[in-house]
């Protein structure tokens, strides 16, 4: 336990280092670090169904913050009961790690990893199909897909995020 | 040895000759009542935008939460500036409103039996038996339900009222 929480105060330390970095190397950053609204989380959810509607795929969206927190669900019709949750554990990992989901299936067995899982309720998933969302350099959350295969998940998801212009 | 050979035989020989009695007496096949479709992706969306209406109008920011009627995500939404457990707590309430088919307000005094608890359990604690959802209901059966969290219960509650016209 106190391992896990020092591993954790030293994540969150280096994050804030990081932080401070970015803010005083770009004068533009430095005003305010960029959020994603829930209108932009409708508007790539809206996008992403419509790419998923064009290849007949009835598949699950979730739009987390960079904390991992939802913004926004949305389970099209005819997509199985359970892929909202997955697409959120998918999209919590993405957000937090600010990378792709696909690239993060390795570290489930990392010990580190697992705390934060722990520390998340084991709501991570480690599969394809999540993309971190950017904006002015800052990962401001993440968006999954869950409902076809891994790989047409992700596909869905970067046909929404290079559709929506996020500025 | 032999007698248990001729108790098979006579077990075979009943069984044998049960669908042919079946046959003599058809009974006449009621057909199945047909299922009413549940909220669509599409109503929930709508009724979301009902809610934060509503919301505004009384300067509350709330998350809110459409689940069909076996209590499975539909859609989720998180205003700008909700609490990030709001989404967790309205899915709760939708999800007892749509297990019994009932407002959420209705069944507080009933979260305290040892009969709730049991229901809590299998639905892995994730059941809130407070106000502010309501069922959604077509020809007398609840199809679904919609849970608003983040402000006064009752406040939550008339958001939900708000939003009901979508469906």
């Amino acid at each position: 336990m106190m391992h896990t929480s020092l591993v954790l105060r030293a994540l969150r330390g280096g994050a804030v280092a990081l932080l401070a970095t970015v803010a005083l190397a770009s004068p533009a950053a430095a005003q305010s670090v960029p959020t994603l609204s829930l209108q932009d989380a409708l508007t790539l959810i809206d996008a992403a169904q419509k790419d998923a509607s064009a290849k007949n795929f009835r598949l699950s969206f979730a739009v987390v913050d960079q904390r991992g927190d939802v913004i926004a669900i949305a389970r099209m019709p005819g997509a199985g009961a359970a892929t909202p949750d997955t697409a959120v554990g998918k999209a919590m990992l993405s957000a937090i790690y600010g990378q792709p989901s696909a690239a993060l299936i390795a570290r489930q067995t990392n010990p580190v990893t697992q705390s934060m899982n722990d520390a998340s309720g084991g709501r991570f998933r480690f599969l394809q199909g999540a993309l971190p969302i950017v904006r002015g350099g800052f990962t401001v959350g993440a968006i999954a897909a869950s409902g076809a295969t891994s790989q047409q998940d992700e596909d869905a998801v970067r046909a929404a995020l290079s559709a929506v212009n996020l500025k | 040895m032999k007698l248990a050979h001729l108790t098979i035989v006579a077990l075979l020989a009943m069984f044998a000759s049960a669908p042919i009695s079946a046959q003599q007496a058809p009974a006449p096949a009621a057909a199945p009542p047909a299922p009413i479709p549940g909220p669509t992706l599409a109503q929930a969306l709508k009724a979301m935008e009902l809610a934060r209406a509503a919301a505004d109008k009384i300067n509350v920011k709330l998350s809110c939460v459409v689940v069909d009627s076996r209590g499975d995500l539909v859609a989720v939404s998180r205003m700008d500036g909700a609490r990030y457990f709001t989404t967790d707590v309205a899915r709760g309430k939708a999800l007892t409103s749509a297990t019994f088919g009932r407002p959420s307000a209705e069944m507080i005094q009933f979260g305290s039996t040892p009969m709730f608890q049991n229901f809590n359990t299998a639905a892995q604690g994730r059941l809130y038996p407070i106000q502010g959802a309501l069922p959604i209901q077509k020809n007398n059966q609840t199809i679904g339900a919609m849970g608003c969290s983040g402000a006064s219960s009752q406040q939550d509650e008339d958001a939900v009222r708000a939003a009901l016209s979508a469906f």
